[in-house]
C-alpha cells in the first residue's frame, strides 16, 4: 500500500510578473519520506517550491497540505501560516541573517523559544552531531561564515523543531563533498524521523542516496513521477528527462 | 570546503566603538577653536542634548525606513503632535510647573511626555493604514503622499490649536542655569540628556536583548524569510511604525520645551 500523501499539487499555475513560470503541475509528495524534484535549470523547480510556500501565488490550481487546500485562488495562505503548519523552507540562497549570530538564527527559527535558555538542548546537540562548525562559530556572525557553514545553518534553522514537511532547495550547491556527506546522513536521519522532505538538487548522486520518490520538471510542469531507484536504475531514462546518465556522476 | 575550512577561527566580534570616538574627536577639536574650557563645557553639554532629542526623532525614522523600506516625510507630523500635546497637558497643569519643586515639576512633564507619545503613536498607527499601506514598496509614491500627509496633519493642528505661535514655558524648577566651575548648564539640557540616554539605552536593550529586537534586525535584512519562519512581519511593521511615531512624539514634547 503506498503511503499517504502529505502533499499535493493539482494543475497549480504560477505567473511571475509578466512570465508564466509553472504550466499546470501536478506533484504529490507521500507522507515520512523524501521526494526529490529533479530538473534542468529553469524548469519551474524553486518556483514550486516558493509556490507551496506561499512566496507566490498560485494562479491556477490547488496546493493541499494533509487535505487542507493552502494554495491557489481563493485557497492562499500566506507564509507565516504555512510555517505554523510545520512547514519549513531552506531557499536556494540560504536566508542566512548575516548580520545575527549563528545562535540568534537558530533562536529566531524556534518560535517557541524566548531566548538561548529555552532551546530543546537535546535536539541542538542531535544537530551538532550532524553540524558540528555550528557549534564552534555559535556566537559568531552568521555572515562570517563559508558558504558550506551557511549552508549547515540553514538546514539547522529547519529543523530546530520538529517539522512535517521541509521544503529545501538545493542543499548540496556549491558544498564541498565531505560536507555533502554530512548533509546526506542529516536528511536520511530526518527521514527515519518520519520527517517528510520535498528537496530540489541538481546532484544526482545526492539524489539517488536521499530520495525514495522523484519528481522530473521540465518547461514548468512535471514531465516523470515515480520511484527514485527506478529512475537510478534506468539510464535511458535518466538521459531522456535529465539529459546525464548515472554512471556519469558517480 | 573541507574540515580545515571549518575548523578555521573566525575573527573576534569587535563592538563598533566609532561612533562613541567620533564625538569625542569632534569635541576635542573643538575645544582648541572655542578658546575658553568653561565655554567649550557649556557648549559641548547644549549640542548632547540637542543631538539627543535629534537621535530620539530620527531612530523612530530609521527603524522604519530600515525594517519597512519607507520613506517618511510626514515624519514631522507626529514631532509636532508631540509638542502641541505637551503644550496642551502642561497649560492644564500649570500649578505643577509653576510649582518650585523639582519633583511636582517632573510629574507635570511625565504625563505630557507620556501623552505626547500616546496620541502620535496613535496618528502614526492610523497614518500607516490609511496613507503608507497602499504605497509599500513604491518610494516615490512614499515621498508624495506622506508630504501630503504631513500637509494635512499641519492643517489639522492648526484647525484644533490655531494658527499662532503657542508657547511651552519650562517648569519653574527647570528653568535657567547653574554652575559647573565657571561654565553655565542649562538645567532642561541635562533633562534631554538624560532622557536621550535612557532612551538609547532601552533601544539597545530591546534590539540586543530580546526576541522582539531580533525580529526587528532579522527583518531590516530579509523579511521574506522572517515570514518563511513563520512571524507575521506585517505586525512587525506596524508595531515599528507606531514606536517610531511615538518617539517622534517624544522628542517633539522635548524639542517644544527645549525652544
Amino acid at each position: 500500500m503506498s503511503p499517504p500523501l502529505l502533499l499535493e499539487l493539482q494543475g497549480v499555475q504560477t505567473h511571475i510578473g509578466a512570465y508564466h513560470i509553472l504550466h499546470g503541475v501536478d506533484l504529490a509528495v507521500p507522507s515520512a519520506g523524501v521526494t526529490m524534484l529533479l530538473g534542468r535549470n529553469g524548469a519551474g523547480k524553486t518556483t514550486t517550491l516558493r509556490t507551496i510556500m506561499g512566496l507566490w501565488r498560485a494562479s491556477q490550481g490547488q496546493v493541499t497540505f494533509d487535505g487542507t487546500p493552502i494554495g491557489g485562488p481563493g485557497t492562499r495562505k500566506s507564509p507565516p501560516d504555512m510555517a505554523r503548519m510545520g512547514i519549513a523552507y531552506v531557499p536556494e540562497n540560504m536566508g542566512i541573517f548575516a548580520d545575527l549570530s549563528v545562535k540568534e538564527n537558530i533562536l529566531l527559527a524556534a518560535r517557541q523559544a524566548r531566548s538561548a535558555d529555552q532551546l530543546d538542548t537535546a535536539r541542538l546537540e542531535w544537530i551538532f552531531g550532524f553540524f558540528p562548525a555550528l557549534k564552534k562559530f555559535w556566537l559568531h556572525p552568521a555572515g562570517k561564515l563559508s558558504g558550506g557553514q551557511k549552508q549547515m545553518l540553514a538546514v539547522a534553522r529547519a529543523i530546530i523543531e520538529p517539522r512535517r514537511l521541509l521544503l529545501i532547495d538545493e542543499p548540496s550547491k556549491g558544498l564541498a563533498p565531505a560536507i555533502i556527506q554530512n548533509m546526506i546522513d542529516a536528511f536520511i536521519e530526518l527521514k527515519q524521523a518520519s520527517t517528510t522532505i520535498l528537496l530540489v538538487e541538481q546532484n544526482f548522486n545526492f539524489a539517488r542516496q536521499v530520495g525514495d520518490h522523484v519528481a522530473v520538471m521540465d518547461n514548468g510542469r512535471v514531465v516523470h513521477a515515480g520511484g527514485m531507484h527506478e529512475l537510478a536504475d534506468d539510464d535511458a531514462l535518466q538521459t531522456s528527462l535529465l539529459g546525464l546518465s548515472l554512471g556519469s556522476h558517480q | 570546503m573541507s574540515t580545515v575550512d571549518i575548523d578555521t577561527p573566525l575573527p573576534r566580534v569587535r563592538t563598533d566603538l566609532r561612533p562613541v570616538l567620533l564625538v569625542l574627536a569632534l569635541a576635542a577639536i573643538a575645544l582648541p577653536l572655542v578658546g575658553s574650557f568653561s565655554t567649550w563645557v557649556t557648549l559641548t553639554l547644549a549640542g548632547l542634548a540637542m543631538g539627543m532629542i535629534i537621535f530620539i526623532v530620527a531612530s523612530g525614522m530609521t527603524l522604519v525606513f530600515g525594517l519597512m523600506d519607507v520613506l517618511n516625510f510626514g515624519h514631522g507630523l507626529f514631532i509636532a503632535i508631540g509638542a502641541y500635546m505637551a503644550a496642551t497637558v502642561l497649560s492644564g497643569m500649570a500649578d505643577w510647573t509653576q510649582s518650585g519643586s523639582l519633583w511636582m515639576n517632573l510629574a507635570a512633564v511625565l504625563p505630557a511626555m507620556i501623552v505626547g507619545m500616546l496620541v502620535a503613536g496613535a496618528v502614526g498607527l492610523a497614518f500607516e493604514r490609511v496613507i503608507v499601506r497602499p504605497v509599500y514598496g513604491q518610494h516615490l509614491k512614499q515621498i508624495l503622499i506622506t508630504m501630503g500627509g504631513m500637509i494635512i496633519g499641519e492643517e489639522i493642528i492648526k484647525m484644533i490649536w490655531g494658527p499662532q505661535t503657542l508657547s511651552l514655558p519650562l517648569p519653574e524648577a527647570l528653568r535657567g542655569a547653574f554652575l559647573l566651575g565657571d561654565a553655565a548648564i542649562e538645567k532642561f539640557r541635562i533633562v534631554a540628556l538624560v532622557v536621550g540616554v535612557l532612551v538609547l539605552g532601552g533601544m539597545l536593550w530591546l534590539l540586543n536583548r530580546t526576541k522582539l529586537g531580533l525580529l526587528i534586525r532579522a527583518g531590516v535584512e530579509d523579511r521574506e524569510m522572517v515570514e518563511s519562519l513563520g512571524y507575521r512581519i506585517r505586525h512587525l511593521f506596524v508595531g515599528v511604525f507606531v514606536a517610531g511615531s511615538m518617539l517622534a512624539g517624544l522628542g517633539g514634547v522635548l524639542w517644544g520645551m527645549y525652544q
